[in-house]
């Protein structure tokens, strides 16, 4: 996998690069936001992780001239403040996703991933998501556990949706958040936690090891089987 | 104009005050003029009886008694001439019919009234009586009719002059303390809107050639709201740049840790600082943040991108998010939502509702009921969040909604003092009211949208 870094801090593309790198990704940073444009015109890459404010080309510029060209790799904005209109213009202008200054490696790790892995839409037309014995179908909104019939929640059901397609993947805190309440801002307090624990409660059997994995300082996965 | 408000404004006061000044001087200068246009024309009088006492005492001493007499028929109807009466030493009447006057030698003023000698319209008169050598008397007398006419019509120009005056003084004054009024107004009015949150309303300038105090008023009050304006912009400017700058070092702060923590090699020691000087970082960055988020909220133009949601759909859903949360911490939440359309951010919207549960959450006891509402008040939307906590005293309710502002039990709470400052915030974006309540007990905040547009 072939990710683009265009970011001109350098402490922060070197951040970038070193965890995505350890992360498995092939990762090329440039500091412009023109030598950006050419070579993710040129070169196959996977992800394109670009910052919003770069000297001369900026950042949406970049992506709204890529989109003219019909070159639809993925984009991963990142932006030093979480301006309200900054997000909904990125993902507007052709991003893919919105990410805010600071954030840690595995929730950038995560969305790349997320995006890389994002043309083959896994699942996405399924009506039915299955993960070992645990079967979700989308259109009854009917949970089962081998011959066990699960009740869950609206919001419970849309939980476990959600992590099961991005099976494989892991999810951040607030990928759920956006993608299954979609909230933007950050709750300080541990609703994530709260849900997942209580969908683990009904979908898991008990003594055995949960479906869903937490991944320490990332987030949550359920690993493909 | 109404009338209380009228009567109260200083220019008038003053008008008032100046129209009693001139009126009460004006009937002084009149009443001086009477008496001294009286003084002079008597002056006149007496000079005039004095000097035809003495010629005709002259014609006597060359002429004799006979002449006189006959001067004083000929004198008697030049036509608006003297009154006059020659007696001889026995008493009769030799010329003149001017009646007895029984006065004193030399001059004697005498009021007579009408009815004393028929026929004749004598009234007041001053005659001066002369004693001729041979003990005949021979009197001389001035008819003040003319004077009393005089003095009449010199009262009625006063009396008309002077209410004319005061009259038009009044009127004028009027006129002008409406005018000085009306300016005052839009000071007033300038200051109101000010006060009321509105930082770009000025006070309306005039083009004067000769700009008077109240231009001056207006222009000085202008400039002390710019200089405030400067202020507030400064200080919002500083605050945000803080903000922004000291993010970037934090955010290499916060990777360099995550570094460290790698670097550990799972010894728990190192992990577990690393942890703790993050959670502190973390902590700075979301005050920071949501000094930004503030920022970003009270001065972007964000109404462009409202789109119409419903308020009780985008409530449900973050009561759902925080229920287990709430409930976990021994709370219980429970809703009452009926569908009411907002125009706005729903993001900014979110925020503000996931502040206040949030809010409900850390400031009450273990135990307390939170309950969200949204209801439709005469058309206008509305988002109720209450708690039977301990609530916020009256007195404090207003500085909660401040940058910053930490009740005092509060103080050692996590939480940035901004959670309630930015539902202030998104509120004053979407045009809604905030209002924070007794619950008795416990505190209920009530957002209160403007009514929907009608399509």
């Amino acid at each position: 996998m072939r990710v683009l870094v265009v970011e001109d801090d350098l402490q922060t593309a070197h951040y970038v690069r070193d965890g995505l790198t350890a992360a498995g990704f092939e990762v090329d940073v440039v500091d412009a936001g023109s030598v950006g444009l050419e070579r993710a015109r040129r070169e196959p890459f996977d992800v394109l992780v670009i910052d919003r404010m770069l000297p001369g080309l900026d950042g949406l510029s970049l992506v709204t001239a890529l989109r003219r060209d019909e070159v639809q790799t993925p984009v991963l904005f990142l932006t030093a403040m979480g301006a309200i209109g900054d997000r909904v213009e990125g993902l507007e202008g052709g991003g893919d996703d919105y990410l805010v200054k600071p954030f840690s490696m595995e929730e950038l790790g995560a969305r790349v991933s997320a995006l890389a892995r994002r043309p083959s839409m896994r699942g996405r037309d399924e009506a039915r998501l299955r993960n070992g014995d645990l079967t979700l179908d989308r259109l009854q909104r009917t949970v089962q556990r081998g011959e066990r019939r699960i009740e869950l929640l609206p919001l419970q059901f849309k939980l476990l949706e959600f992590l099961l397609l991005h099976e494989g993947d892991v999810v951040t805190r607030t990928m759920l958040l956006e993608g299954v309440w979609g909230l933007r801002f950050d709750p300080r307090t541990n609703i994530v936690e709260t849900h997942i624990s209580h969908l683990r409660g009904k979908i898991d059997d008990p003594g055995a090891p949960s479906l869903i994995v937490t991944v320490r300082g990332a987030g949550y996965t359920i690993r493909a089987r | 104009m109404r009338a209380s408000r009228f009567l109260a404004s200083t220019g008038v006061r003053l008008a008032t005050i100046q129209t009693v000044l001139l009126v009460v001087a004006f009937v002084i200068a009149g009443a001086l003029t009477q008496f001294s246009t009286t003084y002079i024309y008597r002056q006149g009088v007496h000079a005039r009886l004095a000097s035809e006492s003495a010629t005709l005492a002259a014609l006597y001493q060359s002429r004799g008694l006979g002449e006189v007499a006959s001067a004083v028929t000929s004198g008697e109807r030049r036509p608006g001439g003297l009154e006059y009466r020659l007696v001889d030493a026995g008493g009769r009447l030799l010329a003149g019919d001017l009646p007895p006057t029984g006065a004193p030698l030399g001059l004697t003023f005498l009021d007579w009234d009408a009815a004393y000698v028929p026929g004749r319209p004598y009234q007041d008169i001053v005659v001066d009586n002369t004693r001729l050598p041979d003990g005949s008397v021979l009197t001389v007398g001035q008819d003040l009719t003319d004077e009393g006419k005089l003095r009449h019509t010199l009262r009625d120009t006063l009396f008309w002059c002077g209410g004319a005056g005061a009259v038009m003084g009044l009127v004028l004054s009027y006129l002008l303390a409406r005018g000085v009024l009306r300016r005052v107004d839009g000071v007033v009015a300038a200051a109101r809107a000010v006060s009321a949150g509105q930082m770009t309303v000025r006070a309306p300038r005039r083009k004067a050639l000769l700009p008077d105090d109240i231009d001056e008023l207006g222009a000085s009050f202008n400039t002390m709201l710019d200089e405030i304006a400067a202020l507030v912009a400064r200080v919002r400017f500083v605050s945000t740049g803080i903000a922004h700058d000291l993010r970037t070092p934090l955010t290499h702060v916060r990777q360099k840790l995550e570094r460290v923590r790698i670097a550990a090699n799972g010894d728990p020691r190192v992990l577990a600082a690393a942890k703790e000087v993050e959670g502190h970082v973390d902590e700075l960055l979301r005050v920071f943040d949501a000094m930004l988020r503030l920022a970003e909220i009270e001065s972007g133009p964000l109404a462009a991108r409202f789109k119409p949601l419903d308020l009780a759909e985008l409530a449900g859903r973050i009561a759902d998010a925080y229920r287990p949360d709430i409930e976990a911490g021994g709370r219980r939440l429970t809703t009452s939502l009926a569908p009411a359309t907002v125009l706005g951010d729903a993001d900014l919207i979110g925020q503000a509702i996931g502040n206040l549960l949030e809010n409900a959450l850390r400031h009450t006891p273990v135990g307390s009921r939170v309950e969200m509402a949204v209801d439709t008040d005469e058309g206008r939307p509305r988002l109720r969040v209450s708690d039977d906590g301990p609530g916020i005293p009256e007195a404090k309710r207003e500085d909660v909604l401040r940058h910053f502002y930490r009740l005092e039990a509060s103080r050692t709470t996590p939480g940035s003092g901004l959670g309630l400052a930015i539902v202030a915030a998104v509120a004053g974006r979407h045009g809604a009211q905030v209002e924070l309540l007794d619950a008795g007990p416990g505190l209920t905040v009530v957002i209160t949208f403007p009514a929907l547009p009608p399509s």
